[in-house]
């Protein structure tokens, strides 16, 4: 029997990667999973078009303790614009496992938190620019 | 005990034989369930109550006897105060947008437990929010206990507060309790003469909790309701085919069943109602079947209980659901009770041997049945049914649609082993040693 629970995935819930808080983040967002009753809070600190730091503080289960904790690992240094190209397979790789329909969820709270706040960025950005070039036409 | 006619039973998931421990969800079907259903498509499928010709009338004869089947099952007095709906959820719908629709006024007070399922809470808030009326709860025993769970412990200031907003937002009216032992989860009642007054114009409640397992005691609560004028409806999804139930003798004005989960097919429910009060209650969908004539701008309706069954019934589950019937008489309702009594008794003196575990609801078999939730420590409930999973072992983790309730347990979520008519002490052995190999797997790794 291969084992669901890798020493991996152990291993990022028991010993979270940058768990905690960012003093000056850019970006916090918070993610719940009221089905579980999962809830993750995710702090950004962006410089330029990178994200230079993330944190987060959750509870939940295991899967997506560990989940978000890879997922720090991975967007460090990463560009803004690179972020949406992240999936699901990235973290289950890193995590060597494959998660059934019904813990997707569990992975992704994390992942969809993260994307979902940058998307907002960079709308955000685009549209304060187009507001910008309107004005000066 | 029954278990060789249930084919699904004989399957392997990864590689192991299945142990079935979430009947509280849904049920396994017997043979004779899965034969009904199909032959009743092979020999005798049409439309009920309209065809003249042959099939029709075997048609119309096999859902109506379905009908008997359920009247003489719940020991109602007439054929026509049951009705078929999709599920419980439906049948609870169907009252409360109906007779509440009717008879609930601004001021008036809808008593629930703390204990109900969604389906008995949320169609009774979205009724309190259209009229104004108010929701009150009886209060369940339960013994504070402090959130020891790791996976909690981050952030346990954030968990209490969500606890007691959620508390706050339901109203409740919550009594100092100090629990005795055996009586955690349990009603408490003596809160109940106070809950009850003049306004309260209907109790609903589980009469057996989907979550703690509590058996509740409808009987004295019916008795307390219609002394002050209330009526009762019992959501009685847990207790068929676990209990026998006597809706005459419970005297409750309403009882509602779920076939999917006595053994039945899914998409069959029942709503039972006292002719007195189905009589007076307005159709709750309109359409076909449940008139009686129809002009242009005017329609009148159908005869008990057709009024409330518009449109073309779900007929191959409604005999389904008879096969159900028949095959929990064959092999009796007190043996039944019998051995789930027996079963919970066992699952309960083997998880104490676990450390840290804890059961939420009645710690003895008194009083309860076999539905038990409970966490472990280290493992959060998602994980462990995860594990158990790959050991064959198939249990529910959440908060099974009492998010309140957990609230007030303190817990976001749980694990919950339910039982059926086939399960084993063996079932209940497997269950163990594949918790006792997820602590250690948690603890190994720390």
């Amino acid at each position: 029997m291969r084992l669901f629970y890798s020493k991996i995935i152990l291993d990022h819930y028991q010993r979270p990667r940058n768990f905690g808080k960012l003093k000056k983040p850019d970006l916090v967002t918070k993610e719940l999973n009221p089905l579980c009753g999962d809830e993750i809070t995710i702090y950004i600190e962006i410089k330029k078009t990178k994200i230079k730091n993330l944190k987060f503080e959750a509870r939940g289960c295991a899967l997506s303790l560990a989940s978000a904790s890879v997922l720090s690992e991975i967007v460090q240094n990463k560009s803004v614009g690179s972020i949406q190209k992240i999936a699901r397979s990235d973290i289950e790789k890193r995590l060597k496992v494959k998660v059934n329909k019904a813990r997707e969820s569990c992975m992704t709270l994390a992942l969809n938190a993260v994307k979902n706040t940058v998307l907002n960025l960079i709308k955000n950005q685009t549209s304060k620019r187009k507001i910008t070039m309107q004005k000066k036409n | 005990m029954n278990n060789s006619q249930f084919p699904i039973l004989k399957r392997r998931i990864s590689g192991r034989p299945l142990a079935y421990l979430d009947s509280a969800s849904t049920t396994q079907k017997p043979q004779v369930v899965i034969e009904a259903v199909s032959n009743f498509y092979r020999r005798h499928n049409a439309n009920v109550h309209r065809g003249i010709y042959v099939l029709s009338q075997e048609a119309t004869r096999l859902y109506e006897e379905a009908r008997n089947k359920v009247q003489r099952f719940i020991h109602a007095k007439l054929r026509e105060e049951i009705v078929f709906t999709s599920g419980a959820t439906e049948a609870i719908n169907l009252v409360v947008w109906t007779w509440g629709h009717d008879h609930i006024k601004r001021g008036d007070e809808i008593l629930l437990t703390e204990m109900e399922h969604h389906s008995n809470l949320v169609p009774w808030q979205m009724l309190a929010k259209k009229k104004g009326a108010r929701l009150k709860f009886i209060p369940i025993m339960h013994n504070h206990n402090p959130l020891n769970l790791p996976y909690l412990k981050r952030e346990r200031q954030i968990t209490e507060t969500s606890a007691l907003k959620m508390r706050k937002g339901q109203k409740t009216e919550t009594l100092p309790l100090k629990v005795r032992k055996g009586r955690e989860g349990l009603l408490d009642l003596r809160s109940l003469q106070k809950l009850i007054t003049s306004k309260t114009k209907i109790v609903a409640l589980a009469h057996v909790s989907n979550v703690l397992g509590a058996i509740n005691p409808v009987a004295q609560i019916i008795k307390i309701a219609h002394r002050n004028g209330a009526l009762v409806l019992l959501d009685g999804a847990q207790a068929g085919g676990h209990i026998p139930v006597d809706v005459q003798k419970l005297d409750c004005d309403f009882y509602t069943l779920s076939g999917h989960k006595m053994y039945g097919p899914t998409g069959i429910g029942v709503l039972y109602g006292k002719k007195k009060f189905l009589k007076s209650m307005p159709p709750y969908q309109y359409g076909g079947h449940m008139i009686k004539s129809v002009g242009w701008e005017t329609a009148s309706w159908n005869d008990l209980p057709y009024k409330f069954e518009a449109g073309t019934a779900n007929i191959a589950e409604a005999v389904g659901l008879k096969a159900a019937i028949q095959f929990l008489d064959s092999v009796g309702m007190n043996q039944i009770l019998n051995h789930e009594k027996k079963l919970t008794a066992y699952a309960l003196q083997r998880a104490a041997e676990i450390p840290g575990l804890k059961v939420f609801g009645p710690e003895t078999p008194q009083n309860r049945l076999g539905v038990i939730s409970f966490t472990v420590p280290n493992v959060p409930p998602h994980d462990l049914a995860s594990i158990l999973d790959q050991f064959g072992v198939a249990v529910r983790a959440g908060h099974h649609c009492a998010m309140p309730l957990h609230g007030k347990l303190g817990v976001e979520a749980t694990a919950r082993v339910s039982l059926g008519i086939y399960n084993t002490k063996k079932d209940i052995d497997k269950f163990i040693e594949a918790v006792k190999y997820a602590i250690v797997l948690f603890q190994n790794n720390s």
